[in-house]
Parts: structure tokens; C-alpha cells; sequence
């Protein structure tokens, strides 16, 4: 093997500096910084703050280090906790069923039509969200364009309907972030040379351990990325289960709603937004850990 | 068997930690900083004091209008599709245009309020930091918000002696309201009525009670709401209360009543946002409905019917008010009492087509009715004779008003209800 003299380490070469260049680079990052404290650090610690104090609205709220709210808030919402990790979960998996085929396709058959392929995909996604959401709901009406001629020929029974049920709000929040699956998946798959491909079928590799042994694992960054920004915002959605749902769908984003604006109830929104937050970070390590986020960051950077 | 992907990734070795860092002292050091300010920041009360009593509100009053005066300008915030439009172009307002005409105050009106709750939301802060909304006019519901508005001293108190139309066409019925007694802070800019709404078509026979809302016949296609004060007070008619003097004890029987009718799959779902389109579509066969709701439906082909069942149906009110932080309090003075012109308040109506608060606004209604042509003719004329729109006094002896809630009363009623549409 080569090997490369690298003299963009200071050991190595004694180049002249001017001095305060050494800063350049934290200067160089210090609007990212700011950036992270203005938009994150400072409301995190103002949620957490407010989550520990307690009062009311027209009286104000005051730090008590009250932690038994996240308790009673835990304990009474864990139902909808629970369900809005599962639909979020459950939605993730289906976008990289069904976005995983899609990127592949774009990015290996449609040739030089790639980028009207990837422009057609996104083009519902100019339509509002609740707008987009909302037409399901004509879609799939019980005796609507999609339903109702099934029903005239007996396929299904009268009764059968799709919207209020558990499978319209995960089919809501799959169509509605779907785009975040198949963009990343798109990017790695883009970057896989052609020439590993080949080599691969040089090797007598049939098509399908071309695919699960180079393709797959080369593209898993990519399906890392889109299972991130996919799950964590479809878990906390509250349009879909509120437009799709039926008696037994709310998520803890409808509750969290409720709770911060019709209930004034800042503490405990505070504190369940938080929970969630943590039971988001605590699913994305572990399916980082099981995936082996080394490889697929690694695999990512090269 | 070999992996074939790992020869593409060394593994990159790393030396583990000798002792504490000086990185990990370092963010031992911001770890501790960080959480100095959970102590500091919490949330001021805004709490003031209300005025009571005839004299006292009167000093107020005086002490808010001494010295003000009109400016030319008006800023009015309103529900979304609240006002009168012209038909070639619905983003004209011809009696907004009438009252610059005639008064010379130029008004920006918007239409961006969804529900109280995310008004709430939106400007309280504003309210509270003392920098005023940019409003001088906006609509309230007749709802806990209002209370919390006044509670707040957000509201200007309203000097009745520049609102004479008010006193003097202002229907009886929408006075004098419980959020608001003698309208120290608001006039009813529109009213409606919460019923029952159902297809007969569907349903197959005629709905008159709230108990046929637990027909095993409907079972899966009811439509109930995810808002807690209407659903309680619909309940509390349901079982027979009157929701103004109900007591947390009948808001438990009330609630026992929602909770059977989820318990038996009656509900297809509980949904402001959806309720009404569902219903359009036949996906519903019955639901809770504003009155307008309807009237709106069936003037675009629906055949829907809307029922004040015999236990009671819900009258509500939106209403007028001035915010204290308005820069242009005295033309929003004025177009308040504009609005209380019968010519004003009937072409309103004929558009938003909710109860008019202005009883005298019929007959012209009719008069315009007489005066059209064609279709035009045929929704005036149903406007004017329709007791959605103008409550016969038999439907208003059945209406009820919504339970007004102090802080800890709201508390209980929320844990009640909520927990019904939120599971």
C-alpha cells in the first residue's frame, strides 16, 4: 500500500502561522454553536425548568422541583406514549418497504430521468400537510371513488371502512413522511459505484448477493438517516391520528396539544415532552447500537 | 461464513481515558452551569384586579376612554369565513367597505383564528410582554378563554354610551351573557346553536333526543368532538342537568354518560376538524353540529336535518372585543356599534348564516329576499324563515347556556371530559 505524507497534520510539516490562526477553526464553528445554544440548549433547559414547577396559569407557575409530574403525567398517558412509539415505529417500516424499492429504482433504472422522477415524488408535498391529509379522507370514504365500487360488487362487506381506525393513521403518517425515506435511501444508493457492482458479478455473485452483500449494506446509511427522520417526527405527529383517527388513535402529540393549550397546563406538557424526547433517544440508540452506528457512520464518510 | 463488508471499514482504535480529562472537567463545569437557570426562569402570574360593581366599572370605563380618540385606523381579527363577502370576489367585505365609505376608518381585517385555544396560545405572550397584539377589534368565544381574557385585564372595559345601536337592537336573548354579565367587555358578534345533525336518509327515522345518540342502529357512525366544553354541556343536557347550574356531581353523571355511549362503539370518532365533512359524505350518519354547520351543508346540495333535541340544545356566542393593549381603541368603538345597524347585521348573516344577534335583521333579510332573483332568492328566503338563523321562541325556550368554569372547576371538568375523546 501507498503511502500518503499528510501535511495537513501539524507533527508532521512546521509551517509558519500567523498567530490567532489556531482559532480560525473554533471561530469557524462558533456560529453553529450559537445556533444550537439560541434554538436548543436554551429551550430545553427552559422546558425542563418549567416541567419541574407548578401553579397555575393566572397565578403563574413557580420552581418547586416538583419530579412527581413526570410521574403522574407517565402514568396517566403511558397508553398513548406507547401507541404514538408503535404507530411511529410501524410507520417507519412501512416508508422503507415501500421508499426503499422507490429509490432503488431511481436511482439504478430510470436513467437520465432521475431528477423528474425525484421532482414527481415531491410534488404533492408543495399541497399543505393538513390539506394533503385531509383529502384521504374523500379518498377513502366508506362509500368513496376507492371503496364504494368494491362495495357494489361485494368484495367487501358494508360495514368495512379504512378512515377511524389504527391502520388510516399509520397510512396517514407513512405517505406523509415518506419523502424522508426515500431521499436519503436515494443519495447512498446514488453514491454506490457501479464499478463494486461489477465487480461483484465478476465475481460470480448471483443478482441477489450482489444486492445483499454490496448494495444493501453500502446503502445502509442511508436507510439509517431515513429511519432517523422518519421516526422521531411521525411518532410525535398530531395531525394524522387528529384527521384520520377514530376513538382510540390519539397520540401523545394530540395530548400534549390539549395539555399546553386548552388545559394551560405548562408543567406537564413541559414534562411529557420531555419524556418523549427521551423515549425517542433511547429507541434511536438502540437501534443504533444494534445496527452498529460505527460501520454505517464510517460507511457514511467515505 | 466471511463478511464482506468489513474489510471496506477499519476499525479505528481508540486509547481509553487516563483519570479525568481536562474536557471532562470542563463539561462537569458546563453540566453545572447549565443547571443554575432551571432554577431561575419561571412563569409570573398575571393575575389583576377585575372591577365590580356598577361604580367601580364605570371609573374604569372612564379611566380607559379620558383623552382617547379616533384615529382613522382600525386592525380587526376574526374566525376564518365569519363576514360578509362579495359574491364576484370573496375577499371584498362590502359592509367593511361601507363602513370606510361612511366613517372615513381605514380597517385591515384578517381572518387568522383557528379556535380559542390557539388564539390563547398565540397572543397571550404577547399580551403578557406588554407590547400590545396589533389588534384593535378581535372575536372571542363565550368560553373559559373569555374569562381568562378578563381575569387577565386583557379586555377594555366597553363605554356604553358610544354603543346606542347595541343598546337599542342588540336581541334580548344574547345579553347580558354569563361569561360576561351586562356586558362590561363584549357585544355577541354571532351566535349559534349545538344540536344534532343527522342524514335522514341514513338514521331512517327522525332523531329528537340526545338518548338516540346510544342507538345500537347507529353503532360505529356517530360523530362526537374533541373539545371538552362542548361535548360536557351536551352531556350534562344528555342527562338531563341544566349545564348553568350543574354541579361537578352531574358533571360525573355526565361524563358516565359519554363514557357509555364510547364504551358501546357508538363513536366513530371524536373530531372538530373532520365532523362535518364526514357527515356530508354519509361517513357519519349522525353528529353533535353548530346550527350553521347545516344550513351550510344543504345549501350545497346535503340533505341533512338539524334537530334541538327535547332535553335542551346549547346556545353560544362569539363576541366583540378590544383588546386593552389596541392603538385604535375608538374606531374599534365605533365599528362595534356599526355592526349593531340591522342593514349591517342581516347582510352578515346572509353570508355566515349563523343565529344573528340582532333580531330586527330578519326583516330585512326578507325585504332583500323579496327584492332578488333565482337562486339567490330561494337562500334568502330559506335565511329569513330559517330558526337556525332566527330562533323561533319555542327553540329558544329550549337553548341552554354554556357552564361557566372558575380555574379550579375547569381543572375538574377537563379531567372528566378529556380523557373520553383522548384514549
Amino acid at each position: 500500500m501507498e503511502r500518503t505524507v499528510r501535511t495537513d497534520l501539524p507533527g508532521l510539516t512546521r509551517r509558519r502561522r500567523r498567530p490567532g490562526a489556531s482559532l480560525a477553526p473554533y471561530w469557524l464553528i462558533l456560529p453553529g454553536w450559537l445556533w444550537l445554544a439560541a434554538f436548543f440548549i436554551t429551550p430545553v433547559i427552559v422546558m425542563v425548568s418549567l416541567s419541574l414547577q407548578t401553579g397555575d396559569f393566572i397565578d403563574g407557575f413557580r420552581q418547586t422541583w416538583h419530579v412527581a409530574t413526570y410521574a403522574d403525567v407517565v402514568h396517566t398517558y403511558h397508553v398513548q406514549l406507547v401507541r404514538s412509539l408503535l404507530y411511529g415505529a410501524a410507520a417507519t417500516v412501512c416508508c422503507a418497504l415501500i421508499g426503499y424499492p422507490v429509490a432503488y429504482w431511481i436511482a439504478f433504472r430510470a436513467g437520465r430521468h432521475k431528477s423528474v422522477f425525484l421532482f414527481v415524488l415531491l410534488l404533492p408535498f408543495f399541497v399543505s400537510f393538513v390539506i394533503r391529509t385531509q383529502s384521504w379522507n374523500v379518498v377513502l370514504a366508506d362509500h368513496g371513488v376507492l371503496l364504494g365500487p368494491l362495495k357494489d360488487l361485494g368484495l367487501l362487506s358494508d360495514g368495512f371502512h379504512v378512515l377511524a381506525t389504527p391502520y388510516a393513521v399509520i397510512g396517514g403518517l407513512t405517505y406523509n413522511f415518506m419523502p424522508f425515506m426515500v431521499l436519503p435511501v436515494y443519495v447512498a444508493l446514488e453514491r454506490v459505484d457501479p464499478k463494486v457492482i461489477e465487480a461483484s458479478t465478476d465475481l460470480y455473485a448471483s443478482r441477489t448477493a450482489t444486492f445483499t452483500r454490496v448494495v444493501l449494506p453500502l446503502s445502509l446509511p442511508g436507510v439509517f438517516a431515513g429511519v432517523l427522520l422518519t421516526f422521531v417526527p411521525a411518532s410525535a405527529d398530531y395531525v394524522n391520528a387528529g384527521i384520520l383517527g377514530g376513538p382510540s388513535t390519539t397520540m401523545i402529540g394530540n395530548i400534549i396539544q390539549t395539555e399546553y393549550f386548552t388545559n394551560l397546563d405548562y408543567p406537564g406538557a413541559a414534562a411529557l415532552s420531555f419524556v418523549l424526547m427521551g423515549a425517542l433517544l433511547l429507541a434511536v440508540f438502540t437501534y443504533a447500537r444494534t445496527l452498529g452506528t460505527d460501520e454505517v457512520l464510517q460507511a457514511a464518510a467515505r | 461464513m466471511p463478511q464482506y463488508s468489513t474489510p471496506f471499514v477499519p476499525r479505528p482504535r481508540t486509547l481509553p481515558p487516563a483519570g479525568p480529562s481536562r474536557r471532562g472537567l470542563l463539561r462537569a463545569a458546563f453540566g453545572a452551569a447549565a443547571l443554575a437557570p432551571l432554577a431561575a426562569c419561571s412563569v409570573p402570574g398575571a393575575r389583576v384586579h377585575v372591577p365590580t360593581g356598577q361604580a367601580e366599572i364605570a371609573r374604569a370605563v372612564s379611566g380607559f376612554w379620558a383623552g382617547r380618540k379616533r384615529s382613522g385606523k382600525l386592525d380587526f381579527v376574526n374566525y376564518t369565513q365569519y363576514i360578509d363577502v362579495d359574491p364576484a370576489d370573496q375577499s371584498r367585505h362590502p359592509t367593511l367597505a361601507a363602513f370606510t365609505r361612511e366613517s372615513g376608518i381605514e380597517v385591515t381585517y384578517s381572518e387568522l383564528i383557528d379556535d380559542s385555544a390557539s388564539w390563547f396560545g398565540k397572543i397571550q405572550p404577547e399580551f403578557a410582554s406588554g407590547q400590545g397584539i396589533g389588534y384593535d377589534l378581535m372575536v372571542v368565544g363565550g368560553d373559559s378563554y373569555l374569562t381568562k381574557y378578563i381575569q387577565l385585564g386583557y379586555l377594555a372595559p366597553l363605554d356604553h354610551s358610544r354603543l346606542p345601536h347595541f343598546a337599542r337592537y342588540g336581541g334580548a336573548a344574547f345579553k347580558n351573557s354569563s361569561f360576561d354579565p351586562g356586558n362590561v367587555y363584549t357585544v355577541p358578534w354571532q351566535s349559534g346553536m349545538t344540536g344534532i345533525g343527522y342524514d335522514p336518509a341514513l338514521v331512517g327515522r327522525k332523531i329528537t333526543s340526545w338518548q338516540d345518540l346510544l342507538d345500537p342502529r347507529l353503532r360505529g357512525r356517530v360523530g362526537m368532538w374533541n373539545d371538552a366544553v362542548q361535548m360536557g354541556n351536551v352531556a350534562l343536557l344528555a342527562v338531563g342537568v341544566d349545564p348553568e347550574t350543574s354541579t361537578p356531581a352531574d358533571w360525573r353523571k355526565a361524563a358516565a354518560w359519554l363514557r357509555r355511549q364510547r364504551d358501546a362503539g357508538m363513536v366513530r370518532s371524536y373530531s372538530t376538524a373532520t365532523y362535518q365533512s364526514s357527515l356530508q359524505r354519509g361517513d357519519l350518519a349522525a353528529s353533535l353540529v353548530y346550527s350553521g354547520d347545516v344550513f351550510q351543508a344543504n345549501q350545497s346540495g346535503s340533505k341533512l336535518e338539524f334537530v334541538i333535541p327535547d332535553e335542551g340544545g346549547l346556545l353560544w356566542t362569539d363576541n366583540l372585543c378590544i383588546p386593552s393593549t389596541a392603538a385604535h381603541p375608538v374606531d374599534a368603538l365605533t365599528y362595534m356599534d356599526y355592526a349593531y345597524r340591522p342593514e349591517v347585521a342581516a347582510r352578515i348573516s346572509e353570508t355566515v348564516q349563523f343565529v344573528c344577534p340582532v333580531p330586527d335583521a330578519q326583516r330585512i333579510v326578507a325585504r332583500d329576499a323579496a327584492a332578488a332573483t333565482g337562486r339567490r332568492r330561494s337562500v334568502l328566503d330559506a335565511l329569513s324563515t330559517s330558526p337556525l338563523v332566527f330562533p323561533t321562541t319555542s327553540d329558544e325556550a329550549k337553548l341552554r347556556h354554556l357552564r361557566v368554569l372558575d380555574e379550579e372547576e375547569e381543572k375538574q371538568w377537563n379531567a372528566l371530559f378529556e380523557p373520553i375523546y383522548q384514549a
